[in-house]
């Protein structure tokens, strides 16, 4: 099956957002496998959750149904290592779905499992770009304690080793460092982004905001940090990505989307809007381990469940419920500054592109960066 | 089992290789494996550690090898190493457990490639290094199976795991193009990831496979790795 370019199923979302006709299946999907975790971090209570996850045969049934549409698919949980079956999962994501990028984002506890499986995830993932992304939220015990995880700081370096092992061998792996930016760090991000990058030496470096999620059962938890103390962290970020630009185009296409992604992500939290419009609902989803579809993690209301539509993930997508989220998301009722929806939304917005264009190309300037250096 | 020589400059590359990571890894005792695809100089590839003092074993397939060893060994001014002559690669402890064992493009020898590694890597108790032809050398004399360098890698994993991955035999040319563009020293081998001009001229790469299990459940998946290989 071809696919259809990328440019051409953007136009075919705006077209879809803007007249509620003509939708399309997701580009970026989201993954979560299970919702189990042996950490139990302040910054989320999903552990909590319990439910009959998915099994790899009802994986088999359901990613045929999303016709190679997905160009980023992010296999998230929960603890995705929990799962013995986690590289048969990535096998299926590969030889079913066919995306460009497969990012695993990696909390490091059960290092066991781990050094079991990431070999074989490394070899499944062949085709697609491999993105692993340590979990780091602190340095050293402090992080141990932001996690709820013991000696997790150290078992990270030890994953560490053991992605550039399989770098020399695979050569679609990147190794990313990601921190979420909570009260309880959003002074130190400066620190925490420097020294990350000196211990485990990883290609990119990105953090997110912690928010209040319905999926991570945070919606009662005050982590959020305030919109002027983020602003600042962001700010430190910005200038590190400046101040060593990549001579690489797709590194610095990548810097330049991150440079927008920051500036986006701190106006939504210090105006409580949609600064660009979400197209969350329409060009990215996420399964939930028990087969729900949600258009979002953020708001995670489902729009049905695979389970009762013979695995057929476009019968859920393309059914009449999906159309109220969708509608709601149009009508500006909710805003976040969730990472992987608001890259879609970036790509969507000609305005965005447009600066990360110019930045990419290093005249920013002309178009006017919305991002003054605060620092 | 099509063998093929090398050069003087890859075999010397290779035994520079073998020397270097057996020192890395402390190993006081070789195996230089019964499948040699380049099989000229029968337990040549151990030359060097045999230098340093170290027990070197080669293991043959056939008696008459034998004295085709002793003869390279006496010629570059060893002292014979111990041989051990197996029929059957593949039988279980057949081979006696060392600290590191070499193999030479065994793939391309042998249709069962996939378990012979697994068994080599049973018998290192610290290090198994894997030499195969480079299939991404231009006019590339490597093998069907050679040619896999995924399937390569896959079995590799699986047997312990891959601490490095090096280009062998690497022309002085090429190191005397990127020494007038200002990059690093003149060396035969270079590291993975290498540029575009290596892979191209380089006629070896190598991989690294550390077997030392980190805790009692590798242990145990080292040992069934070794006798269920898929």
């Amino acid at each position: 099956m071809t696919k259809l370019p990328l440019v051409a199923r953007l136009a075919g979302y705006r077209a879809a957002h803007a007249t509620g006709r003509f939708k399309q299946l997701p580009v970026n999907l989201t993954v979560s496998v299970t919702y189990s975790c042996p950490s139990r971090c302040a910054t989320c209570d999903i552990w909590q959750k319990k439910v009959d996850d998915l099994s790899v045969d009802e994986y088999a049934r359901i990613f045929p149904t999303l016709k190679k549409v997905p160009v980023w698919v992010t296999l998230s949980g929960g603890d995705q290592f929990v799962r013995s079956d986690f590289d048969e999962v990535v096998r299926l994501v590969r030889a079913q779905i066919e995306p460009s990028i497969i990012n695993i984002p990696m909390n490091g506890v059960i290092t066991e499992r781990i050094f079991t499986l990431l070999p074989k995830i490394a070899h499944n993932a062949l085709g697609s770009q491999l993105v692993l992304n340590l979990s780091v939220d602190e340095i050293g015990m402090a992080h141990d304690r932001i996690r709820g995880a013991d000696r997790n700081f150290e078992k990270l370096k030890l994953v560490a080793d053991l992605i550039h092992d399989l770098k020399k061998t695979y050569s679609h792996i990147v190794l990313g460092v990601h921190t979420v930016i909570s009260k309880l760090n959003v002074d130190r991000i400066a620190d925490i982004e420097r020294e990350a990058r000196a211990i485990f030496r990883p290609d990119s470096y990105i953090a997110e905001v912690a928010e209040r999620r319905v999926e991570l059962k945070t919606t009662e938890k005050d982590i959020t940090p305030a919109a002027s103390d983020y602003r600042r962290a962001v700010a430190h970020l910005q200038n590190a990505i400046r101040s060593h630009r990549s001579s690489h185009p797709v590194a610095r296409l990548v810097e330049s989307l991150r440079l927008e992604y920051y500036e986006l992500s701190a106006r939504i939290l210090e105006e409580n809007r949609q600064v660009i419009d979400c197209y969350a609902g329409w060009a990215s989803a996420q399964l939930a381990p028990d087969g729900h579809v949600w258009g979002c993690c953020v708001r995670a209301e489902s729009i049905g469940n695979v389970r009762d539509h013979g695995y057929d993930f476009g019968a859920v997508w393309f059914g009449g419920v999906g159309d109220a989220f969708r509608a709601s998301v149009r009508a500006h009722e909710c805003a976040c500054p969730l990472a992987n929806a608001s890259y879609t939304n970036l790509l969507l917005d000609p305005q965005s592109l447009a600066r990360v264009a110019a930045n990419m190309s290093g005249v920013s300037g002309v178009l006017g960066s919305r991002s003054p250096e605060r620092e | 089992m099509a063998h093929s020589g090398l050069g003087t400059a890859q075999r010397t590359s290779i035994r520079r290789y073998v020397d270097r990571v057996g020192a890395q890894y402390g190993a006081q005792s070789v195996l230089d494996g019964p499948v040699d695809g380049a099989s000229d100089e029968r337990g040549g590839h151990s030359w060097a550690l045999a230098a340093r003092g170290i027990p070197v074993t080669v293991a043959v397939m056939r008696a008459d090898d034998e004295a085709m060893v002793r003869k390279g060994y006496v010629a570059a001014g060893l002292k014979p190493p111990e041989l051990c002559c197996v029929a059957d690669p593949l039988a279980p402890r057949a081979l006696p457990e060392v600290d590191l064992v070499i193999s030479v493009d065994a793939p391309r020898c042998l249709s069962e490639w996939r378990q012979y590694l697994a068994v080599l890597a049973r018998a290192a108790r610290k290090v198994l290094v894997v030499i195969v032809r480079n299939p991404e050398q231009i006019l590339s004399r490597a093998g069907p199976p050679s040619r896999d360098t995924r399937e390569l890698t896959r079995v590799l994993w699986g047997v312990g795991r891959v601490r490095e991955h090096a280009y062998l035999g690497v022309p002085s040319w090429v190191f005397a193009l990127q020494h007038f563009r200002g990059a690093g020293a003149m060396q035969d081998v270079v590291q993975s990831p290498a540029g575009m001009a290596v892979r191209l001229v380089a006629p070896l790469h190598a991989f690294v496979v550390d077997t030392s299990p980190r805790t009692p459940q590798a242990r145990r998946r080292l040992g069934l790795a070794a006798t269920i290989p898929s």
